[in-house]
């Protein structure tokens, strides 16, 4: 497996095409979906994933010769876009609001139940990243959802294992202290039919009251 | 690299944690693009190896591809749309819309409706300021508070008001590497935008202070440029209130750095211009500070854009939008976005505050 990850890195640091067409084929759909998560934006996610084999393409040279598998360095230059277009998208707020507000279902909305499933998916996904920070965000969205180990995330951000560790430590204690406090906030205004600790945390989350960004 | 670490690496306990994570987290909304459209991407690729591989030594410029304005916000479902959508961003708009002539565009300069009254003050107390020399190797600094609201739950759900230092850089580029900007401490490169894989021009969406001062002077000319070049929402309706409000905003976005003064003089004027844009009382920014206001309302989405300027010098302050009517987002009187302009400046390196000699100079100019 190494020995091929190895053989890969070599040619497609030669800018070898066949290389980029499997690299295409086999990471494509991992890419998608880490920019989806990051952006939750079908179309941004689309974009971001056609610009970042792109961006591979011209930065090939910079792929280190031995190494794992390059679905960490895609990820990395994804998650790089990904911030871009949410800061694209901030600046640009105004516009955002002027869409009719069930953007996501609309957009699709000759496609199949299944689609609107995915919109609110996405959505739980949005609201849950929505409360951390973006440093916090990228390494969850990597480690957690795309299953990159931590040295693979390490490598995606350029930053120490160690970062990643206290990111994700954090992470996890907002994370937790959020979903308790949903509960709590759950328990005081629905019927208790739902039995203390049996609200998923997810779901807990979606159902947290609008608040200030914690930090 | 998964299944090769070394028997010491903490294995396990990495899995450990990933889990706890996996479990406080929703499910990964696993989706996949249609395979068409993931033929279409992968020929984009292939077709650019093809592409640069042909053009070896030789390289030829002119495959730089269409750009492509992003705007997530609007984005059409499709990256060919996008394409097609960025083509028209060319066509300027007719001019009069018959609207009553004290508003419209092409209305008497003299006019003395009490917002165009008011630009025109603005618009002269900028021609007065101090031009800055401003170096294509040098950086504009910008100090600025600000927040936001994320609208991507559904629901406009205000952040909190944040420092946010920036520094740009002014060659004209095209530019990989457009800045730096630092929020909470946190320092990032701004990269190209979304779609520029050549790197980002100096623009209309990267204004250097040269590009500024390409601008057309004369308001009208300057008016017409900003109807054709404002980016257009993709799949957008070509609404002209919609456009003008697009303007407007635009106009806003190209305040509040280092401007040189005749640009920043005709664009008041231009402002003044656009029919709709009137004086906000009780008008303030990010921190609160009060100042002359001048407004235009998008009415069909409810939603108001103000700009603050300076009681005394009438320099660009800062600005704020919110919703004016109960919409999906929030309640009227939601706060959209508002910030608050603190500092201006040259400077010779990204990531460095004015401050040393020769870099005051261009402290504190506004627009």
């Amino acid at each position: 497996m190494r020995d091929s990850d190895n053989e890969v890195r070599h040619r497609v640091r030669e800018g070898n095409r066949a290389a980029f067409a499997q690299l295409y084929e086999e990471f494509a759909r991992a890419v998608y979906n880490h920019a989806l998560r990051l952006t939750g934006d079908w179309s941004s996610a689309e974009e971001i994933m056609s610009e970042t084999f792109l961006t591979a393409w011209r930065t090939r040279a910079r792929v280190r010769e031995d190494g794992g598998s390059l679905l960490p360095w895609l990820l990395g230059i994804a998650t790089h876009k990904a911030d871009n277009a949410r800061r694209a998208r901030r600046r640009r707020q105004l516009f955002l609001a002027r869409q009719p507000r069930p953007r996501a279902e609309e957009d699709f909305a000759p496609r199949t139940a299944a689609r609107i499933d995915d919109a609110r998916r996405l959505r739980a996904v949005q609201a849950a990243l929505g409360r951390l920070r973006r440093q916090e965000r990228e390494v969850l969205a990597l480690c957690v959802w795309s299953g990159l180990d931590y040295q693979q995330t390490a490598e995606a951000l350029d930053i120490p294992v160690g970062t990643v560790r206290s990111r994700l430590s954090r992470a996890r204690k907002k994370l937790a202290r959020l979903a308790a406090e949903a509960q709590d906030a759950a328990q005081e205004t629905s019927e208790p039919h739902a039995a203390r600790g049996e609200m998923t945390s997810a779901a807990a989350l979606a159902a947290l009251p609008v608040r200030e960004e914690l930090t | 690299m998964i299944g090769r670490r070394t028997p010491a690496s903490p294995g396990s306990h990495e899995r450990h944690d990933r889990e706890e994570l996996a479990r406080l987290l929703p499910p990964p909304a696993d989706q996949d693009l249609p395979y068409e459209q993931h033929l279409r991407h992968k020929e984009l690729l292939m077709h650019r190896i093809d592409r640069d591989q042909n053009a070896a030594d030789s390289r030829t410029r002119d495959a730089r591809p269409a750009r492509r304005w992003l705007r997530p916000a609007v984005l059409a479902p499709a990256t060919a749309l996008a394409l097609a959508c960025a083509l028209t961003a060319g066509i300027a708009l007719s001019g009069d819309d018959g609207r009553p002539a004290d508003t419209a565009r092409h209305g008497a300069a003299t006019d003395m409706q009490p917002a165009a009254a008011l630009l025109h003050r603005i618009s002269d107390a900028a021609q007065q300021r101090r031009a800055p020399t401003v170096r294509d190797d040098q950086f504009l600094y910008t100090r600025e508070k600000a927040r936001d609201a994320e609208l991507t739950g559904g629901k406009a759900k205000i952040g909190p008001l944040r420092t946010r230092e920036s520094w740009t850089a002014q060659h004209p580029g095209p530019l990989h590497k457009l800045g730096l900007v630092r929020v909470d401490g946190e320092t990032l490169p701004i990269n190209a935008e979304l779609g520029d894989t050549e790197g980002t021009p100096a623009g209309i969406n990267r204004p250097t202070y040269r590009w500024l001062s390409s601008l057309p002077t004369d308001p009208d000319k300057l008016l017409d440029k900003l109807y054709a070049e404002t980016p257009r929402p993709e799949g957008g309706t070509l609404d002209e209130r919609e456009r003008d409000q697009a303007v407007f905003e635009q106009i806003g976005q190209l305040l509040g750095g280092v401007m040189p003064p005749d640009t920043g003089a005709a664009l008041y004027r231009a402002a003044a211009k656009i029919p709709g844009v009137e004086r906000a009382p009780r008008a303030h920014d990010a921190v609160g500070r009060q100042g002359l206001g001048i407004a235009r309302d998008d009415k069909r989405h409810g939603i108001r854009t103000e700009w603050v300027f300076d009681k005394k010098d009438f320099s660009f302050l800062g600005s704020r939008s919110y919703l004016t009517e109960d919409t999906g987002y929030g309640k009227a009187g939601t706060l959209l976005s508002s910030k608050a302009e603190l500092e201006h400046a040259v400077v010779d390196k990204a990531g460095r505050r004015p401050g040393g000699t020769g870099e005051r100079a261009g402290t504190a100019h506004r627009s």
